[in-house]
């Protein structure tokens, strides 16, 4: 798939769209990427999925840029939209209807990847994350695995949070950590070409 | 959409991850997707709940079976998948890290202290056996400087029986300078039946005796024999075993 870039004046546009605040609007940029990757995950385009996201916001960037006036409150509402028009687009293409991106074994193991992943994985268990933040998550697995049942309300009480904060922070924390991961097997991989 | 916690929109989020909603059902999810940052965050939230329910055995064998065929469908949540597989595998507990950390700590330190307290012993000994080595070393280095040496020169003087200490005048011996041996041969007066065993004494002219030996002559370290005169007595035991003086000889030893 091609994907052109916007210019920087329309990228500039595009941030300025979703918050009037540059910091705010980064923070924005990133959610709505990760909305878009989902939505496309959930038409079965979970192999292309951050291509057709970064695809969408593109678009987004280039119409700011032509001129087109979004109100404030529908802002994301046009991004659903763009999204829902790369997707068909997509779709025509025959050789990307809607059957499966690839088939995997979820319980596969002992894959190339695996030993990666798992340096990976301590490494940014003990540099990604801060004492606090590995004690939480893996008392929290560690208590999951072993009872087996639902572990969280108990947990929540012991600290002293609602279920819902408590399953806010292990989310915001698995995904720090997943991000180190992904980031650090990036930067392993052999080039791409 | 019910408020965003809500159990039928969790459900919903469920399902709508699963890839078991209907259109319209999809559709409403998306639209909330967007416009709702509160509902995005517990979709989020959800798929962690899935994946943590996928790895745990805690789905049903409908949602297992849409989990691998639709949820997996995405490069993405399959790493989640193996990152938190990592999450989940046994790990040895914090409190036992201590605990083991802390006997391995004590185990040292015993081990130090018992091998510091065994090695100042170990060192004692050593330094003991040294010392003693040390002191044989210089024995044996002494025994063989003392071989070394040239054999002391044994100097032989010839002393005339039948000389009187009164009467005579003693026998000159100059000794060179230097360890020697003084070997003093007698010449014996005939006596009707010969001695069967021999003594000799060798005294100063005031009485003190220097020497003493079995035999028919004597052979005396120089450094015994300073120049002074001297009085060497010949004893002779007969048949009955007494001892009996048979000849006196005098010498003087004179300056080196």
């Amino acid at each position: 798939m091609e994907v052109t870039l916007a210019s920087r004046s329309a990228f500039e546009k595009l941030l300025a769209f979703l918050n009037d605040d540059r910091v705010r609007a980064g923070e924005e940029y990133e959610r709505a990427r990760r909305k878009l990757i989902i939505f496309f995950e959930g038409w079965r385009q979970g192999l292309l999925a951050p291509e057709l996201a970064d695809r969408t916001l593109d678009i987004v960037a280039r119409r700011l840029e032509e001129g087109v006036h979004v109100k404030t409150e529908s802002r994301m509402g046009f991004v659903l939209g763009v999204a829902r028009n790369v997707l068909r687009d997509h779709l025509k293409t025959p050789k990307h209807t809607l059957i499966r991106t690839d088939v995997v074994s979820p319980a596969k193991k002992g894959s190339a990847g695996d030993a990666q992943r798992f340096h990976c994985f301590e490494h940014c268990m003990s540099r990604a994350l801060s004492d606090l933040e590995r004690e939480l998550i893996l008392s929290f697995y560690q208590e999951e695995r072993r009872r087996k049942i639902e572990n969280r309300s108990d947990m929540a009480l012991r600290l002293g949070i609602t279920p819902e904060a408590l399953r806010s922070r292990m989310h915001r924390i698995r995904v720090k950590l997943e991000t180190c991961v992904g980031g650090c097997m990036q930067s392993q991989r052999p080039n791409e070409e | 959409m019910e408020p965003a916690a809500g159990p039928e929109t969790r459900h919903l989020l469920r399902r709508y991850m699963l890839g078991s909603v209907l259109e319209a059902e999809r559709a409403q999810v998306e639209e909330k997707l967007f416009h709702d940052d509160s509902a995005f965050a517990l979709l989020e939230e959800t798929e962690d709940e899935l994946i943590d329910d996928y790895l745990l055995g805690r789905l049903s064998k409908q949602e297992r079976r849409q989990f691998e065929e639709h949820f997996l469908d995405s490069p993405r949540r399959r790493e989640r998948l193996a990152a938190t597989r990592l999450l989940l595998r046994p790990r040895p507990r914090r409190s036992f890290i201590w605990a083991a950390a802390a006997s391995i700590l004590v185990a040292g330190l015993g081990l130090l202290l018992y091998r510091q307290v065994e090695l100042g012993g170990e060192v004692e000994r050593l330094t003991a056996e040294l010392r003693r080595e040390r002191d044989a070393l210089a024995l044996l280095d002494k025994e063989i400087a003392g071989l070394r040496q040239p054999a002391a020169a044994t100097i032989s003087f010839l002393l005339r029986s039948g000389l009187t200490r009164a009467a005579a005048r003693p026998v000159r011996i100059a000794i060179p300078a230097g360890e020697h041996l003084v070997q003093l041969d007698l010449e014996r007066p005939e006596a009707a039946a010969a001695p069967s065993s021999f003594r000799i004494r060798v005294e100063t002219v005031d009485g003190s005796q220097i020497w003493s030996q079995e035999g028919p002559r004597a052979t005396i370290p120089s450094s015994l024999l300073p120049p002074n005169d001297y009085v060497l007595t010949l004893l002779g035991a007969g048949s009955g075993g007494v001892l009996e003086e048979i000849a006196d000889y005098s010498f003087r030893v004179v300056g080196r």
